[in-house]
């Protein structure tokens, strides 16, 4: 009798014994890749903010630029900025009659610089570092090339966990838009 | 008659500890399950919207980026239309799903997603001439 209790316990014993090391072993195995799933979505969302942080620059920088272009022109110009036509109907693009402007490039480089420098402030934040930038423009064909080169990298730092960085230059292709006026 | 009814009174309190026991050790198991799969469908739900909004703002209709299209819309008082935006959600969202594009003053297409949704913001540049440099827009997707 006390043979088939004892064998009854040692029994119960063993089955909890298997179950819980099953369990264990789950667990673990579960923990693990939920571990690699986070891992991967802080990537992943790591990868999206930089890229986003980059479609803002590119498009900060032609806006910087075009601000700059039209305070320049606006100042050397004898014509009242408002009467100014536009060109292919962007109101950034201005035409006058006088066009002689002394050191056109360099200030219109250095104004486009102060712009550029007030959007990047725009998405800084705890994670995000933006360097200072350069600002060169040339032209290409009948193309405008605005650059905005940095003195450092471009990045996006979660302490322990990621860090991306870019030291490429930005640079935008400045065209006239081809829409029609409305 | 006496043995017999103490043997099934043995094997009962076996039955019910093995059962406890069990129980026991599944039930934080099942729960934990539970949590890990809805944390994970958060988390790729979010990444999801991300790209999405990554995606569309990086395409080109045209001459111009969805990004300036967008902040055209803001910018502008003839805006252009954003229908270009909102084939590229639905595709990739399909007949059942939901989306709507908004900003901090109103919506800007889409309808409210009233079951599980996941969202997604970012900052526009705007034409320095609006008074504000940037926007956050934000993208509801479900």
């Amino acid at each position: 009798m006390r043979k088939g209790v004892i064998g009854i316990l040692i029994f119960t014993i063993f089955v909890v014994v298997v179950i819980e090391a099953a369990t264990i072993q789950y667990l673990l195995s579960t923990s693990y890749s939920s571990k690699a799933t986070a891992r991967e979505t802080n990537i992943i969302q790591g990868i999206n903010k930089f890229e986003l942080n980059h479609r803002y620059l590119e498009q900060a920088l032609k806006y910087s630029f075009y601000q700059a272009f039209r305070d320049i022109s606006q100042d050397s110009s004898y014509l009242k900025y408002s009467v100014a036509d536009s060109l292919y109907c962007i109101p950034y693009f201005k035409i006058y009659d006088e066009t002689t402007i002394t050191d056109f490039n360099s200030k219109i480089e250095e104004s486009t610089e102060q712009y550029f420098k007030k959007y990047t402030d725009e998405i800084k934040d705890d994670e995000t570092i933006i360097p200072d930038y350069d600002v060169a423009i040339s032209l290409s064909g009948s193309d405008i090339v605005v650059e905005a080169r940095p003195d450092g990298k471009l990045q996006l730092y979660r302490e322990g966990k990621l860090e991306i960085s870019d030291d490429k230059p930005i640079k935008v292709l400045i065209d006239p838009l081809t829409d029609s006026c409305p | 008659m006496k043995g017999m009814a103490y043997i099934l009174t043995i094997l009962m309190t076996a039955v019910i500890f093995t059962v406890a026991i069990v129980g026991m050790l599944l039930l934080p198991l099942i729960l934990f399950r539970i949590h890990i799969t809805q944390n994970v469908e958060i988390q790729t739900g979010y990444s999801n919207a991300e790209l999405l909004l990554l995606t569309s703002l990086s395409s080109r209709a045209g001459d111009s980026s969805v990004q300036e299209m967008v902040a055209n819309h803001f910018a502008f008082n003839n805006p252009p239309d954003l229908g270009f935006f909102e084939e590229k959600l639905k595709l990739f969202l399909g007949d059942g799903g939901c989306y709507q594009l908004s900003d901090e003053s109103g919506v800007l297409f889409g309808d409210l997603c009233t079951s599980k949704k996941y969202e997604a913001t970012t900052k526009i540049p705007l034409p320095y001439s609006t008074g504000k440099l940037s926007k956050e827009i934000k993208l509801v997707i479900n």
